[in-house]
């Protein structure tokens, strides 16, 4: 597989002063989170910081909150109060999922959304964002640039020579990587992939770790919500654990394997 | 033998005596009586008749007495009207009974026949005699025969006695003969010259609010004649008081109909959402379980007018049970063959009941022809009350009310409390582990169906009351009945009730001003407008997806 | 390339060119054949196809925005409907232009003169005008108001239903001056062209199938489109679109009303064929049929729509005058074969009968 570059040569319309000034700035700002559904609180008093440059690891065990935490932050699900920002000053939770999107945020979902009726192609094609009104849209041609630029996703995620299988025909990794491929065609600031290797083979899962670390890029924030620790352990930087809704422990893949706490949470009752 | 004891002598010898005691009494009573007819009667005949001043007394010796004597009243005055009374030769009034004269005072044969003419009353008397009439029947028990007379007494206001109609209004327990007659004295009252009179005429007609005493009063005000101030101040005020007494009666008849109209959507509705709100299905067919259960309805009611025609009037309480059957075995029947193979495709469900529906309209006009239905409402749904003026309650929507709410209960009470409702909320809200906890699945799903269906057809025995039942009448129930699930939210009863009651209030609000199409219209902006704010339903389940 | 192959790749071409063919062929058999002659087409089937090629139009928008987008409306009899009733506006006001009387509706009513709303369709190119820019903005608004607060799937539907319920009471008032429940007849020139001519009847015949050849390549090309794509990416997964930045609800609107509109255009060619046109065209009943039509051809495909409704009405008007009370049954039973068996429609069906043995290919 390609080692992809940390991002393609697509340009997200920022210049590079924009550039250089995110590093190691605040991707995503979360402060006193609380979510409740019903009567059931789903997250507490969450407090996390996500740096750009950074690939973050939230793991945890079942219900402990971590797609909804991927909920809110893309404006699926509307929490209850809390601090949600992007870059420190965009509040997340005012404005609707389309626009979130826009502003650079992509999610993979657990179970691969990709359009199954439509060809790999045009999966790849449909995410290519031409503007915004519907002329644009009504014609099926594409600028040099974009062509370029889809044949390299195609290229990274290894998908090449499938770009005119209908989706829903892939094996269940390829789907995995198809709608990566798709959130990469924005060149997003933040990504946030829940679950990516559930399900996939021992191959395929090295396969995905060595494309994500490709990812990553000092004007990128990777969030990664996962069980799979030895996966985990090859992409993460910080990993946050999460668990009935609170923040149990955060540090290092070491430091956080060691707390007693996590511990007990995972191996104790 | 043994000796009979002191109290059985005592027994024996008062027995008779009492007896004889209330012979007496009533032979003496007789006799008063026959005083009291012989003076009643006197100046009848002969010289010097005043058979006015006999008609009146007449009315008030109806009044005072006893129901043998009203008899005697009507009888005579029955005479008096077909020119049965003869007056003889000794000023004596003798009733021609056909073959034989009566005595007028004993009613008993005269050996004596006389030969004179029958007596022929003035225009005058005639017209009193009507009047008189209509005062005695005031007194019979049936209430048809009162009303009648009070509309006669109404129409002869200026003959009318004041001082016995007042005494006959203190006993009358039918609201709409005391309005006329209030109404009746009020037009006497007004027609005085006495101030005092007309003061006290308007105040009693206030007093009887109705759309006829307003139109009185307002006449009255309108009349050029009219110059007294405190006449006209007086109408004034009696208008605006009975205007607001309208009103009232207005919206209280407004909410009535509004209830009612509300119990027929819930009763329809009630059906779909347990089908669409619990199990998700779209059931385009719905109207025809409606239409199967106002059919049922009919077939019962034949059978029973020719078989057991003694208990015609039961024939609906026959039906309902009958007619859920039907329906519910109809429903089961169409989820084994179709719907058990479209869970989860929606749109397919909804096209295939579609096609059922069409089979099932068609089959129904070809069994029974596309012409409106006719039935007999049972006699104790037939009319209904005046509650007050302006405000009229029909038996058959109460009973659909009363039947909405049993019914409503009842599947309530089936679902959130019994097994039954335990295992269809687990099939429908997780189908796969119930399965694996031993829920057969698939015949929870086909008597969930089948109940719907029942309730449906409950909703057309008790549409046959109300609506015109033919072959499409499913067709504009379906409608409503689906507004309602969508606005109360699927999957919840309270919801449907709620929303019917919501739905049913508002059109009957804005029918009477704006038209029913209209109200209809309106109805519907209002549903796309809540759903705005909560797209799933005013009552919903919080869940996390 | 093999035979199905070509059948696929190019049923754009076949369509368009068997509509033309269609077009052309009515004219010259009726005028230079003989009336014994087997291949003469008579005033009469000409009349009927092209009336069957007016649902076909409202059939094929109805596919549009159901299979591309995923918005099943079981109210495109209201759009059908408004570009019906705006072409008898404007025939009225030509049969008056000609006979100087008013219709008899509006006699019967007393008026002595046309009211103002309907002196509005004096000319029929501002009619066709105002009946697709009504459509628009009736669609448009009904749209906003429903997508914005994402109604959608079966709820959207039965809405659509009440709505035409609504529309349908509406139309029956007599006050209205719409021509109540009879509707609105006595249509004679339309254009300059009197009605009764056999040669205006068999002109809108051929025109009908132009017009859809017409707009059938004008919604292929959206659909084949970026923005096609973003229907079908609307109808599979409305919130992965979302997540992607994408304004589904504009999408929809956008969408919906550009149906509505094709839809409004297969009624002003219909009613002129027809006759008349009454508030029956509005019934709930018939919008459900339009859904059927597109189900039993199959959805997602245009030509799909078009087989259907030409299939379904085809066999309603030859059952219909052999045993009426037959065809409901037929079409029940069809409609239940196909939701149950076959999902894909027969034509659907039928393309991936003949794709199977090839790799698939996206659309």
């Amino acid at each position: 597989m390609a080692y992809g570059v940390g991002h393609c040569s697509c340009s997200a319309g920022r210049t590079q002063d924009e550039e250089s000034e995110m590093q190691n700035d605040t991707a995503i700002y979360v402060n006193g989170l609380n979510v409740k559904f019903g009567g059931f609180a789903a997250i507490t008093n969450l407090t996390i910081e996500i740096l750009y440059g950074q690939t973050r690891a939230i793991i945890g065990p079942n219900g402990a909150g971590k797609t909804t935490f991927m909920d809110v932050i893309t404006g699926k699900t509307r929490p209850q109060s809390g601090e949600v920002l992007l870059d420190k000053k965009l509040d997340l939770t005012s404005i609707d999922e389309p626009s979130i999107a826009r502003k650079g945020i992509g999610r993979k979902f657990q179970k691969p959304s990709i359009f199954e009726a439509l060809s790999v192609e045009k999966n790849i094609e449909l995410a290519v964002r031409k503007g915004l009104g519907f002329f644009a849209m009504l014609s099926s041609k594409f600028s040099l640039t974009q062509r370029t630029q889809i044949n390299e996703i195609l290229a990274i995620i290894n998908l090449e020579n499938e770009r005119d299988r209908m989706a829903g025909t892939l094996s269940h990794g390829q789907k995995q990587w198809l709608e990566i491929g798709m959130l990469l065609v924005a060149d997003p600031k933040v990504i946030l992939l829940d679950e990516p290797v559930a399900g996939m083979t021992d191959h395929e899962t090295d396969k995905t770790a060595e494309l994500i670390a490709s990812l990553r890029s000092p004007t990128r924030a990777i969030v990664v919500v996962e069980h799979d620790m030895d996966f985990v352990n090859k992409i993460a930087d910080i990993v946050s654990v999460l668990h009935e809704g609170q923040l149990l422990a955060e540090g290092s893949m070491e430091k956080v394997r060691n707390d007693p706490r996590v511990v007990q949470v995972y191996l104790g009752r | 033998m043994k000796r009979p004891t002191m109290l059985r002598v005592l027994a024996w010898l008062m027995g008779p005596l009492i007896l004889f005691s209330i012979f007496c009494m009533s032979a003496s009573a007789q006799s008063v009586s026959i005083e009291h007819r012989t003076v009643v009667l006197s100046g009848l005949c002969g010289d010097g008749a005043t058979p006015g001043l006999v008609l009146t007394r007449l009315v008030t010796h109806a009044l005072s007495n006893n129901e043998k004597e009203q008899v005697w009243v009507r009888r005579i005055i029955t005479a008096l009207k077909e020119g049965q009374l003869i007056c003889n030769d000794s000023d004596q009034a003798l009733i021609n009974d056909g073959r034989s004269q009566l005595n007028a005072i004993t009613l008993e044969a005269v050996l004596q026949k006389s030969s004179n003419p029958p007596y022929v009353p003035s225009m005058v008397i005639m017209r009193k005699v009507a009047i008189t009439s209509a005062e005695v029947n005031l007194f019979s028990s049936d209430q048809s025969v009162r009303r009648e007379a009070a509309e006669q007494i109404d129409k002869f206001y200026s003959l009318l006695d004041a001082s016995v109609i007042t005494q006959i209004l203190k006993n009358e327990p039918d609201s709409e003969v005391r309005s006329m007659l209030t109404l009746a004295l009020a037009k006497r009252g007004l027609k005085s010259s006495d101030k005092k009179d007309q003061l006290a005429a308007i105040l009693a007609v206030s007093q009887s609010p109705s759309q006829a005493s307003r139109t009185l009063l307002s006449n009255l005000l309108g009349d050029k004649n009219l110059t007294d101030p405190e006449l006209k101040l007086a109408s004034q005020t009696a208008i605006r008081h009975i205007d607001q007494w309208l009103l009232f009666a207005n919206i209280c008849s407004i909410l009535f109909s509004g209830l009612s109209y509300a119990s027929i959507l819930l009763l329809t509705a009630l059906g779909l959402s347990v089908i669409f709100g619990l199990m998700g299905v779209i059931n385009l067919a719905h109207g025809e379980f409606i239409t199967i259960g106002a059919y049922s309805t009919f077939i019962v009611e034949q059978l029973m007018k020719s078989y057991a025609p003694a208990y015609f009037d039961a024939y609906i309480f026959v039906a309902i049970p009958i007619a859920f059957c039907v329906c519910a075995i109809f429903g089961m029947v169409l989820e084994y063959c179709v719907i058990r193979f479209l869970y989860r495709r929606p749109l397919e469900t909804l096209l295939a009941t579609w096609a059922v529906s069409l089979a099932m309209i068609k089959s129904i006009q070809l069994l029974f022809g596309s012409q409106n239905v006719e039935f007999i409402n049972p006699a104790f749904l037939n009319g209904g009350v005046q509650v007050f003026a302006g405000f009229v309650v029909t038996y058959n929507r109460v009973f659909a009310i009363i039947l909405a709410l049993l019914i409503f209960t009842a599947t309530l009470l089936i679902i959130r409390h019994t097994r039954f409702g335990l295992l269809i909320r687990a099939t429908t809200q997780l189908r796969d582990t119930a399965r694996s906890l031993g829920v057969p699945a698939e015949r929870i799903d086909r008597i969930s169906f089948g109940l719907g269906a029942g309730l449906a057809g409950l909703a057309g025995v008790v549409l046959t009351q109300i609506a015109s039942v033919n072959p499409s009448m499913g067709t504009s129930f379906v409608i409503d009945a689906f507004m309602v699930v969508v606005l109360g939210g699927a999957g919840s009863l309270i919801g449907t009730a709620v929303s019917s009651l919501a739905l049913g209030e508002i059109n009957q609000w804005i029918e009477p001003l704006y038209g029913s199409v209209t109200a209809k219209v309106a109805v519907l902006i209002i549903i796309v407008l809540i759903i705005q704010r909560r797209p799933q339903g005013l009552f919903t389940s919080k869940t996390r997806t | 390339m093999s035979f199905k192959q070509t059948l696929i790749k190019r049923q754009e071409f076949i369509l368009v060119t068997v509509l033309l063919l269609i077009a052309a062929y009515m004219p010259l058999s009726n005028r230079f054949l003989d009336v014994v002659n087997p291949f003469h087409m008579s005033l009469f089937s000409i009349n009927l196809i092209g009336q069957i090629i007016c649902f076909a139009i409202l059939a094929m928008a109805l596919d549009f925005v159901w299979g591309f987008a995923g918005i099943l409306s079981l109210g495109h009899g209201v759009f059908f409907g408004i570009g019906g009733y705006v072409m008898g506006f404007y025939l009225i006001n030509a049969s008056f232009a000609e006979t100087k009387v008013l219709p008899d509706f509006m006699l019967y009513m007393g008026w002595k003169d046309f009211p103002l709303f309907f002196q509005i369709f004096k000319y029929l190119s501002v009619s066709i005008a105002m009946a697709v820019l009504l459509t628009f903005a009736i669609a448009g608004i009904f749209g906003f108001a429903t997508f914005r607060s994402r109604i959608n799937g079966v709820y959207f539907s039965i809405i659509t239903q009440a709505l035409t319920y609504a529309l349908m009471l509406m139309l029956f008032i007599n006050d209205l001056g719409l021509g109540g429940n009879n509707g609105m007849t006595g249509f004679r020139s339309l254009a300059g062209y009197k009605l009764a001519d056999i040669s205006t009847q068999i002109g809108l015949a051929s025109v009908s199938c132009i017009v859809l050849a017409i707009l059938y390549l004008l919604l292929r090309y959206i659909v084949k489109s970026s923005f096609g794509q973003a229907m079908i990416g609307v109808r599979d997964d409305e919130a992965r679109l979302r997540f992607l930045g994408f304004r589904t609800d504009r999408i929809k609107l956008f969408a919906w009303c550009l149906s509505a509109a094709v839809a409004a255009i297969a009624g002003l060619l219909y009613v002129p064929q027809v006759g008349i046109i009454n508030p029956n065209i509005v019934s709930p009943m018939l919008s459900v049929e339009i859904a059927v039509w597109v189900a039993i051809g199959g959805r997602g495909t245009l030509i799909g729509a078009i087989i259907g409704a030409t299939l379904v009405n085809g066999l309603k008007f030859w059952l219909s005058a052999k045993a009426p009370s037959v065809w409901p049954f037929i079409l029940a039973a069809v409609t239940l074969l196909i939701t149950i068996g076959l999902s894909n429609g027969l034509w659907g069906g039928t393309l991936q009968l003949l794709s199977r043995s090839h790799a698939r290919r996206g659309v």
